[in-house]
């Protein structure tokens, strides 16, 4: 029971990483029918300010997150912004030709390959996202900037990542944070303070998040959007207000959730923002427009890697098959997409997404 | 008539032409306006235009990819054209959208409360929701409900009550009776008129000529993006045209397909 209740405990520390991460491409995607994949860099971009302000300057490690999480958030508000501008065609040109040079250049071939593969491909963006807008046309809220803004997030989390790399390296780094490797052992469980603060951050930010969501003008006016745009704007809300908060709010869950992901024992990299896709599928899991959702998936996900990791390396005596090895390592990865499959066919809408009201 | 000087408008649109599309020429020369406590209505058929004059007037074209290529619209002497939807319903104008267009998914209270978006005194909200609890006592009940699943009828009056939250100068009604039974259309009507009486000008579309004309002053008739016809809703519900052609009551053995052609044929001069 106890390897249980530990799976358990770890589980929800990560599932609340994944809930707060869920969360951001949930409020963004309700907001404004993006999927962000620069929530990556947002992620990555708070971690490393954290890790700069509490480690590298020595200040206190509270005010490193308060600062990560503003900084994310206008971060997240100016990438918005930048979307609005439409200027597709140039940052989907440059952004791909950057993925093709660092794509290139990290495969081993030199600086000339890369650069002259990257300007090739960037050039084939520039002309694709061109035509595919001559083809249906530039104007209004249609499909063609849904479709371009969601490459530019694409390339800018690629930017991001460059720019993190080269500001603090690749080297892996440790967080100088308040709870180091401390632990308490309750029962036979072990339960590390760095874990316990995850969760404690996750449910604080959530549950302000929920109220503000429930009860706010900003809250009911974000929902408005979701569901009706134009009578959104009928009513007089304003979309610039709302996309940009819906933008802010994701930055602020991202950072907090690279803030906790490399605090304790856990080391910082600019890989770290892998956990965005294993994310994902707690996304879909949850409901691709429900914040509730976005705690339940996020949740379930990180119990059910843990569970399947626990019980792969150790098969527990009950079960008929002794020697479970062969499922290969990280094999926690492919169940969850399993489970996710599975929940999908049950409800194709997810957990808590929204089917249609409507009344025939 | 006399020599006293007209009061402002409340809205004023002034030979207004709308292209959809950079291409698709939908409203050409409208103008029309709408006084001080005036209901007024617009009837036309399908595709006249009537809902692009609406989202002319509340700045809603863009979404629409339209744009207003020519003429002008004053809202309570204030330009108005061009105007950022939520600028405009600060300043006093609400629509109440065709089909209703009720948050389906948030509750009535959330719809009322995105109503009020623009309102930031609290007891001006509080006030707004009493009223509106007053006109509409079905709500009343319900406001813990899920929008979607109101009758018919009450997301009707829910939109209204939307619209009503921002205590508007001027309400813009599209064809709010769309769909609904003889009753409940009554029942529009006399909101219509009391939300008048309580200090709005209103500017109703319609296809329902006959409630739209019992309950308004005035009334213009849109066909194909011009206005073919304006007057008092009294003249009008004389008018032989409007009698056969929007009240449905043709002197007896006209109602013939020829007369039907010929009427429209007529129609075509006049556009
Ligand atoms: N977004 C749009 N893009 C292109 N054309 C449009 C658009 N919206 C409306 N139209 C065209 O403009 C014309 C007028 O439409 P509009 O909706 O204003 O008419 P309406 O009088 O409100 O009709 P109904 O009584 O059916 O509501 C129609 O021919 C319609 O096809
Ligand atoms: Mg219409």
């Amino acid at each position: 029971m106890t390897t249980f209740w530990q799976a358990t405990f770890d589980g929800v520390a990560l599932g609340s990483l994944y809930a707060l991460i869920v969360l951001g491409f949930v409020v963004i995607y309700r907001a404004t029918g993006i999927i962000n994949f620069a929530q990556g860099g947002a992620l990555l971009l708070g971690a490393y300010i954290t890790y700069n302000v509490s480690t590298s300057w020595g200040w206190n490690y509270h005010v490193g997150i308060v600062l990560s999480v503003l900084v994310c958030a206008g971060f997240n508000v100016l990438l918005q912004r930048a979307m609005l501008q439409r200027v597709f065609r140039e940052v989907v040109g440059i952004s791909a030709g950057l993925l093709g040079w660092a794509t290139l250049f990290y495969n081993g071939t030199t600086h000339l390959v890369g650069l002259s593969g990257g300007v090739a491909i960037g050039l084939l963006g520039w002309f694709a996202t061109a035509r595919i807008e001559a083809r249906y046309g530039d104007k209004g809220p249609s499909e063609l900037p849904l479709f371009g803004a969601i490459m530019v997030t694409i390339g800018v989390l690629f930017i991001v990542k460059q720019v993190v790399a080269s500001i603090w390296g690749f080297a892996e780094l440790s967080v100088d944070d308040p709870w180091e490797l401390s632990t308490s052992r309750v029962g036979g469980l072990v339960l590390q303070h760095s874990k316990l603060a995850a969760i404690a951050m996750a449910v604080l930010a959530l549950g302000v998040f929920f109220l503000v969501d429930r009860y706010s003008r900003i809250g009911v006016a974000m929902r408005a959007t979701h569901f009706d745009h134009e009578a959104a704007i009928a009513q007089g809300i304003s979309t610039k207000i709302v996309f940009a908060t819906a933008f802010a709010v994701a930055g602020g869950a991202a950072a907090l959730a690279g803030t906790a992901a490399t605090a304790g024992p856990e080391l910082i990299t600019p890989n770290l923002d892998f956990v965005v896709f294993l994310a994902f599928p707690a996304m879909i899991l949850g409901g691709l427009d429900s914040p509730a959702g976005a705690v339940a998936g996020g949740l379930l996900v990180g119990w059910i890697q843990n569970l399947v990791k626990t019980y792969v390396a150790t098969t527990p005596e009950w079960f008929p098959i002794e020697d479970l090895d062969w499922l290969g390592a990280g094999f926690e990865r492919v169940a969850i997409f399993v489970v996710m499959i599975i929940v999908l066919m049950v409800r194709p809408y997810g957990l808590l997404g929204t089917e249609e009201v409507r009344r025939v | 008539m006399n020599a006293e000087p007209e009061p402002p408008a409340i809205l004023d649109v002034r030979n207004v032409e709308i292209v959809y599309n950079s291409v698709i020429l939908v409203l050409s020369g409208v103008s029309l306006r709408v006084d001080q406590g005036e209901i007024v209505t617009i009837l036309g058929a399908n595709g006249a235009g009537k809902t692009t004059l609406l989202r002319a007037i509340t700045g809603l074209l863009e979404v629409h990819r339209g744009e207003m290529t020519k003429g002008s619209i004053i809202f309570d002497q204030e330009p108005a054209d061009h105007a950022d939807p939520a600028k405009l319903v600060r300043a006093g104008v609400s629509q109440v959208m065709e089909g209703r267009r009720i948050f389906a998914e948030l509750t009535v209270e959330e719809n009322l409360r995105a109503g009020a978006y623009t309102v930031r005194d609290h007891s001006a909200v509080a006030a707004a929701h009493d009223r509106v609890m007053d006109l509409f006592p079905v709500l009343r009940p319900r406001q813990r409900d899920t929008a979607g699943y109101l009758s018919g009828g009450e997301q009707q009056m829910l939109a209204i009550g939307r619209a009503l939250m921002a205590s508007p100068k001027l309400l813009l009604l599209d064809e709010p009776s769309l769909g609904l039974a003889p009753k409940l259309v009554e029942q529009i009507s006399e909101i219509i008129t009391t939300v008048n009486e309580q200090g709005t000008s209103v500017l109703l579309v319609e296809q329902n000529a006959r409630m739209a004309l019992s309950v308004s002053d005035r009334a213009y008739v849109l066909e194909n993006g011009r206005i073919v016809k304006e007057g008092t809703a009294g003249d009008l519900l004389e008018d032989d045209d409007i009698r056969e052609f929007y009240l449905g009551v043709g002197e007896a053995g006209r109602k013939s397909f020829r007369d039907v052609k010929s009427y429209r044929r007529k129609k075509r001069w006049s556009a």
